[in-house]
């Protein structure tokens, strides 16, 4: 599903922008089937989204959200990803990640349901470190009641460097 | 004037990962019980962790009369020494590989899930550009 948004100018001068009021309403499935569960009045479903791509295409930086571990990262391009430790990743090891629930730019998002298709993007990350983060105490208390415990905890974690966030075409 | 210092902005892992421990230095003692299980760990699994690692420079010394130590030291010029007194050769494997995997910099308390340093794609939100509230 291709979404726009509102184009936002931060700054004296305000330029409409006809191109995103035009397609404001502008719906297609981003997966790669055919049937489209809420279809729109305005225009039908094309099978090739390869117009809307190139409208995100046309635009500077992008973002994704990337769903690892079944947690969302909103992510760009040279990023750090601070995850909890991975057991099966070596330091330098380059991950592709593939489950992306929105692409998007200044002015144009695509959403996936639930995952956008992997055709039209490539998104990879590094691990660059394995670090052990700083004690995190947990202090519990009841009051008048004899009862307090304190929890330490240690975190291993792994960070991962975004190093390639690129809109296929 | 000479021209001011220009700090190259580093972003380890986008174009090429350089693995930011460089050297490991293991001091052990000869004679105390201490050392017992590091001695074993240097006899056994050092020689196979080195050949592994080849970035990482390996040291051997021994520091008599002193708890063994492994000391770390990063591309940022900071070091961390784990003390591994006591430990078996199984424990001294896992800090040494704890200190191969971390980076220089202090142990911190990671509060959000991304650092970034990039600006926002999509622009801060403004009350006087966006679409106004309808009830």
């Amino acid at each position: 599903m291709l979404r726009s948004f509102t184009s936002r100018m931060v700054g004296a001068a305000q330029r409409t922008n006809s191109a995103v009021t035009a397609s404001a309403v502008r719906l297609f499935s981003a997966t790669s089937t055919a049937t489209q569960a809420t279809p729109t009045s305005s225009t039908a479903s094309p099978s090739t989204p390869s117009s809307e791509l190139s409208l995100l295409r046309n635009q500077l930086r992008y973002y994704a959200v990337a769903e690892i571990k079944n947690r969302p990262y909103l992510i760009t391009k040279n990023d750090i990803i601070v995850l909890d430790r991975l057991k099966d990743v070596k330091l330098g090891d380059v991950i592709e990640l593939n489950q992306i629930k929105e692409l998007g730019s200044k002015d144009y998002a695509i959403q996936g349901a639930p995952y956008v298709s992997s055709e039209y993007y490539s998104i990879k990350a590094t691990v660059i470190e394995q670090p052990k983060g700083k004690i995190v105490e947990t202090f519990k208390k009841k009051r008048r009641k004899h009862f307090q415990r304190r929890y330490h905890i240690k975190p291993l974690h792994t960070l991962l460097r975004v190093s390639e966030l690129e809109v296929k075409a | 004037m000479p021209a001011p210092m220009v700090h190259p902005v580093l972003k380890n892992g986008v174009g090429a990962f350089i693995p930011q421990c460089r050297r490991l230095v293991f001091h052990y003692c000869e004679r105390s019980g201490s050392s017992r299980g590091m001695i074993e760990y240097l006899k056994k699994d050092l020689i196979q962790f080195a050949k592994e690692h080849p970035h990482v420079e390996v040291i051997v010394t021994p520091r008599p009369s002193k708890h063994p130590v492994i000391r770390g030291l990063y591309l940022n010029g900071k070091d961390k020494v784990v003390c591994v007194r006591n430990m078996e050769p199984t424990d001294i494997a896992g800090k040494v590989a704890l200190l191969k995997e971390s980076s220089g910099n202090r142990m911190k308390v990671f509060k959000k899930p991304v650092i970034s340093t990039t600006e926002s794609v999509r622009g801060i939100w403004s009350p006087f550009h966006a679409a106004p509230h309808k009830i």
